[in-house]
C-alpha cells in the first residue's frame, strides 16, 4: 500500500513535469510525442482484492440454494452468498482496493488432495481490447457475467490459460502446469464485454453477453463494456497430479462477476483510463 | 514551484476532460432490475429451475453409485438397499424431469465433472470400483454421503421454492432419504 503510493506520487511527479513542458513548449496533450510517454497507452484500471470467504453457494447458479454449490472461493463483497441480490450487496462492504469497489466475485475452490488453497494475488483488470474503446460504456450495476467453461471436458472447450509467475518459459495450458520451485501457478480468465443492452442475467447466465469478434461487438450485442480480466495466483509449484478444482480438472476454472461498482467511480475510470486508453491504478488515476 | 504550475496545469486538463465526460459516451444505460433470485413467486422461477437441473445431475450419478453397489455389495441387505434406493432416485428423475417438460425447458447438466453436494464424483466411483474386499464399506460411505449430502440440498430448496409442484417432489425426496438413512444405519450396523 506504501509502496504504490510512493510510486504513484513519483509518477505523477513525473506527469506533471512532463505535462508542464508540453504546456510550455505550446505541445498538445495527444500530439506531442513526449507527453504521449508520460503515461501509459494501455486502456485499463484495476481492483486488488483479497480472499473473503468460501461457501458451497452460487447466487448467480443456485440462487436461494444455500449448500448447494459446488465449493467456491468468494472475493470482494464480504456479504456474498446464495441469496445475494444486487440490493443485498450494496449494504455490504468489500475487500478491494479502491474500497468503493464492493463488486462480487467468485472463483472454484482449489485443491490439493483434500486441502483447499487460498489464491494470494487477486486482480481484477478492466481493460479496453477492443477497436474502438472510445465506445465503451460503464458496466452497468447489477450486472452478471458468468466466464469460463465450468462444463468443460477437455482442452478444447475451455478458454482456461494457467502459467507460472514469472516463469514465461513454462508454456500456458488449459490445464494446471508445473511450476518450478519459487514460482506460484496463476490463471488468467477473460470475461465476456458484449451486452446485448437489455438483460443483467439471462437463463444460462451467458447469452446475454458475447465476446468481440475481431475487436468488435456481435450486432446482437452492441452495447461494449470494459474488458474484466481475473489474474489469481496460488501459492503452489511443482506435482500438479494431486490438485483439482471443485469443478474439476483445470480447463473447468471458471469465474463469476456481480457488478456493485457505484456508477459514479466506474464511469470515472471509464471516462478517464478507459475511452482515452490511460493506464489506471486501483484509484483509477493515472500510473 | 513547479508543483504550484503543475496543478494549474492539471486544473486546465481536468477541466479539459470534464468538457469531454459531457459529450463522451457516458455510462451505459441503466436497465430495470433483473428479477431477485425467483423464490416468492409460486412460479417456476429460477430457483426452481436450478433446483431441479442440480437434482437430476445428482440423481444420475447417484443411480451409477447405486448400481454399482447393487452389482457388487458382498451384503445382502446392503445390495437390497442400494437395489431399492436405485429405484427411488429413478422415480424420482423421473418427476424431475417431468417437472421441466411441463414447463417447456431442455435439461442441461451444468454440474457434470463438479464436485456437488450429494453427487458422488467420477474420481469416487473409481476408487470404489477399485476398493476389493474393502467394497462394503466403501459403499456405505459413499451412500450416505450422498443421502445426508441430498437432505442438505433439498431442504435448502424447501426453504426457497414456492412452485407447488416443486415443492411436492422436494417433499418426497426428503422423506425418501430419511428412511434411506434409517436402513442405512440399520444394515451398516449389521455390517
Amino acid at each position: 500500500m506504501r509502496k504504490n503510493l510512493t510510486r504513484w506520487r513519483r509518477a505523477v511527479r513525473i506527469g506533471l513535469a512532463v505535462a508542464v513542458a508540453a504546456t510550455l513548449t505550446g505541445g498538445g496533450l495527444a500530439a506531442n510525442p513526449d507527453r504521449a510517454s508520460a503515461v501509459i497507452r494501455v486502456a485499463e484500471f484495476v481492483a486488488e482484492c483479497q480472499f473473503s470467504h468460501r461457501l458451497p453457494d452460487d447466487p448467480i447458479v443456485l440462487p436461494a440454494l444455500p449448500g448447494a454449490s459446488h465449493s467456491h472461493d468468494f472475493f470482494g463483497n464480504r456479504a456474498t452468498d446464495a441469496f445475494s441480490t444486487y440490493q443485498s450487496l450494496l449494504g455490504a462492504t468489500g475487500n478491494c482496493n479502491p474500497a468503493p469497489d464492493i463488486s462480487s466475485y467468485w472463483v472454484p475452490t482449489l485443491f490439493r488432495g483434500n486441502t483447499a488453497i487460498v489464491p494470494s494475488g487477486i486482480t481484477f483488470y478492466y481493460l479496453g481490447e477492443v477497436n474502438n474503446p472510445a465506445a465503451i460504456r460503464s458496466t452497468p450495476v447489477g450486472l452478471k457475467i458468468v466466464a469460463g467453461n465450468s462444463r468443460a471436458t477437455g482442452p478444447s472447450d475451455s478458454i482456461a490459460r494457467w502459467s507460472c509467475l514469472h516463469h514465461g518459459e513454462v508454456p500456458p495450458s488449459k490445464n494446471f502446469v508445473v511450476c518450478p520451485a519459487g514460482s506460484m501457478l496463476e490463471t488468467y480468465l477473460d470475461f465476456p464485454q458484449c451486452w446485448n443492452g437489455r438483460d443483467l442475467d439471462s437463463a444460462d447466465h451467458k447469452s446475454h453477453m458475447a465476446y468481440p469478434v475481431a475487436g468488435n461487438c456481435p450486432a446482437a450485442y452492441p452495447v461494449i463494456l470494459s474488458k474484466l480480466r481475473m489474474v489469481l495466483r496460488y501459492p503452489v509449484s511443482g506435482d500438479t497430479s494431486q490438485l483439482r478444482l471443485s469443478s474439476g480438472a483445470g480447463y473447468t476454472f471458471h469465474g463469476d462477476f456481480f457488478n456493485v461498482w457505484p456508477p459514479a467511480e466506474m464511469d470515472r475510470r471509464i471516462r478517464n483510463c478507459i475511452n482515452v486508453v490511460v493506464k489506471c491504478g486501483p484509484n483509477g488515476n493515472p500510473i | 514551484m513547479i508543483t504550484r504550475l503543475a496543478t494549474a496545469v492539471l486544473l486546465v486538463l481536468a477541466v479539459a476532460a470534464c468538457g469531454q465526460q459531457a459529450s463522451g459516451p457516458g455510462s451505459a444505460p441503466a436497465p430495470a432490475p433483473a428479477a431477485g433470485a425467483g423464490a416468492g413467486t409460486g412460479g417456476f422461477g429460477v430457483t426452481e429451475r436450478a433446483f431441479v437441473e442440480l437434482s437430476i445431475a445428482t440423481g444420475e450419478q447417484a443411480v451409477r453409485l447405486l448400481d454399482l453397489g447393487f452389482q457388487r455389495a458382498a451384503g445382502a441387505p446392503l445390495r437390497a438397499l442400494a437395489h431399492d434406493v436405485a429405484a427411488d432416485r429413478q422415480a424420482e428423475l423421473a418427476e424431475l424431469r417431468g417437472l421441466l417438460d411441463t414447463e417447456r425447458i431442455a435439461y442441461a447438466n451444468h454440474h457434470a465433472g463438479h464436485d456437488m453436494p450429494g453427487m458422488p464424483t467420477g474420481a469416487e466411483l473409481e476408487t470404489l470400483a477399485a476398493s476389493g474386499n474393502g467394497f462394503d464399506a466403501v459403499f456405505v460411505r459413499l451412500l450416505r454421503a450422498h443421502l445426508e449430502e441430498s437432505t442438505t440440498v433439498v431442504r435448502s430448496a424447501l426453504g426457497s421454492v414456492t412452485h407447488e409442484a416443486t415443492r411436492a417432489v422436494a417433499n418426497r425426496m426428503e422423506q425418501g432419504r430419511a428412511v434411506a438413512l434409517h436402513r442405512l444405519a440399520e444394515v451398516a450396523g449389521t455390517g
